[in-house]
């Protein structure tokens, strides 16, 4: 049941491009659908992901595969929780990016991975050059 | 080892085992592999003969109607029947539909079945019962699964009208005793139907001998291509029923108010048929007949015992079906405790490559009946090696570890 809360966002923008993604991401949603209106999930997604992931572990060791199957409520629940809050610090960072150009708040100097990634795409794009070359034709 | 049968070397007869070699494929119950002689087959009639068969009087067109008589007559030397006793279809479902539907019935008439019953020779008798007003009685099984005569004996009366009923359940590969069935329904005055489906591809079937009135079976589940099958019928019976879907090749002639019927069995077979599949399938027989239909049973019955043995000591493990091997065939169904049927079939496929089903396998009254949740079920055929069995043995194993 976890699984399909974790999953959708993923799958989502995953099936964009893959009719295989798409089909999940239609039956995780079903699922999150049937979780929120009190009913039980039927599209049996989650028994298959947690075989699915069982049988590929239990290919390297039969012991991990047992440790997965058996903790398998455990660990996506750390899943969850992990994704919650890397949610929740990309929301903040974002805003901050948005309101102070740094995703660390106003007035800081540390690393904002946003930043990094503009500036890339704008020295690969030739922006300077361009800037550059309209100084000199003025 | 069967004297004479090498299960490696048939194995590279089916193209689809030489390109996965990792794979174990043991769902053959669903449908079976395809050896490359019939994927050849099927292939000519699109390179060379391409045609309407019974029609077209040019150079295609007659090579088409050789081929496909000579499939029809593959058929019925398959299971010891004439060639006009074999109407194509296009699997064993239509075949017992077309059945039920030419029949009479009226109101009150009783059809026995068995609780094992696949949904296609289920699902048309309840209909039937809803539309019109006829009486499905269902035979019980004894504890562990076999017929029990006396029951079926039981649910003979007056009104007792047909009996239709499997030969080698896809639940848990026992056989009924058909034989014995056939003769005491004829006895009573009544006729009866066989869903061979699960018989058909892996043993040597004699109708003549069986003494039934119609008996259907599939061609996908015996080395043919999907969408065949085929319905025999002693002629007098087919004679006496009405027609299915009519229609173009149905008839001889026709005004605007009435028609004349083909001859039989032409007249059951409407519409352009599946010309490539009626003749994939007729060289399937071929290709089974080679191979020895009394080695791919014995080679069956030995990969089962291998497996019942090599799993009967787990007590996770909980067999459906007699205990003794010998009576389940070529199918092993189980549980594993703790696990849900659809968790180890999706384990077995993602971590082991051996691929089985997971579910009710259309017996879903059975299931309903006894209250479990569906099963695994793993089917063998003559290309399934000793290997193979033992390293499903290892898989089922370490999974039943897994369990808490």
């Amino acid at each position: 049941m976890v699984l399909c809360w974790i999953a959708l966002p993923f799958l989502a923008v995953m099936g964009i491009f893959s009719v295989r993604y798409r089909k999940l991401a239609v039956e995780s949603f079903d699922c999150l659908f049937r979780n929120v209106t009190f009913r039980k999930c039927r599209s049996g997604f989650d028994e298959r992901i947690k075989s699915d992931i069982t049988g590929r572990l239990m290919k390297i060791s039969p012991v991990l595969g047992r440790g997965f199957y058996r903790n398998y409520k455990i660990i996506i629940m750390v899943i969850l929780i992990i994704t919650i809050l890397s949610f929740y610090f990309s929301a903040v960072g974002i805003y901050n990016y948005v309101m102070y150009r740094n995703c660390n708040g106003e007035n800081s100097n540390g690393f904002c991975v946003i930043s990094s990634v503009e500036n890339g795409l704008k020295s690969n794009s030739g922006e300077d050059k361009i800037s550059n070359y309209s100084e000199g034709v003025s | 080892m069967i004297f004479g049968f090498n299960a490696e070397k048939i194995k590279k007869d089916f193209p689809i085992l030489e390109n996965n070699p990792k794979t174990i494929y043991l769902d053959s119950a669903c449908i079976s592999l395809k050896p490359k002689c019939v994927i050849d087959k099927m292939n000519e009639y699109y390179y060379y003969y391409t045609a309407c068969a019974g029609r077209s009087s040019h150079k295609f067109g007659r090579r088409l109607d050789e081929e496909i008589s000579s499939a029809r007559r593959e058929i019925a030397r398959f299971i010891s029947a004439k060639e006009k006793e074999i109407v194509f279809t296009r699997n064993a479902t239509e075949a017992i539909n077309l059945v039920i539907s030419g029949l009479s019935w009226k109101k009150g008439d009783e059809v026995i079945i068995t609780d094992k019953e696949h949904s296609s020779n289920l699902i048309p008798w309840i209909k039937l019962a809803e539309e019109n007003g006829i009486k499905v009685v269902v035979c019980e099984s004894n504890l562990d699964n076999t017929f029990n005569m006396k029951n079926f004996k039981n649910c003979f009366n007056e009104k007792t009208k047909f009996v239709s009923i499997v030969h080698i359940s896809n639940l848990d590969g026992v056989e009924n005793p058909i034989n014995e069935i056939a003769k005491f329904s004829h006895e009573k005055g009544v006729k009866v139907m066989i869903d061979a489906c699960q018989s058909v591809p892996h043993i040597e079937i004699d109708v003549g001998k069986i003494d039934c009135d119609f008996l259907a079976f599939s061609g996908h589940k015996m080395c043919g291509p999907s969408g065949t099958g085929a319905l025999y019928g002693k002629f007098s019976e087919l004679e006496k029923l009405k027609m299915f879907i009519v229609g173009g090749e149905t008839i001889k002639d026709s005004s605007f108010e009435d028609f004349v019927p083909e001859d039989i069995p032409h007249r059951f077979e409407a519409g352009l048929q599946n010309y490539s599949g009626i003749i994939g399938f007729g060289e399937a027989c071929r290709y089974l007949r080679k191979i020895g239909m009394k080695n791919i049973g014995k080679h069956e019955h030995n990969l089962n015992k291998i497996i019942t043995d090599g799993l009967k000591d787990n007590k996770k493990v909980e067999i459906i079906g007699p205990a003794d091997s010998v009576l389940r065939n070529g199918i092993f169904n189980f549980n594993i405790k703790g696990m849900t049927p659809h968790e180890v079939a999706k384990i077995l496929d993602s971590g082991y490559g051996i691929m089985v089903r997971g579910g009710a396998h259309c017996v879903h009254g059975w299931f309903n009946k006894h209250n479990i949740n569906g099963s695994v079920r793993a089917s063998f055929y003559f290309y399934n090696t000793e290997e193979d069995a033992m390293k499903f043995i290892r898989a089922v194993d370490e999974i039943s570890k897994i369990a808490k």
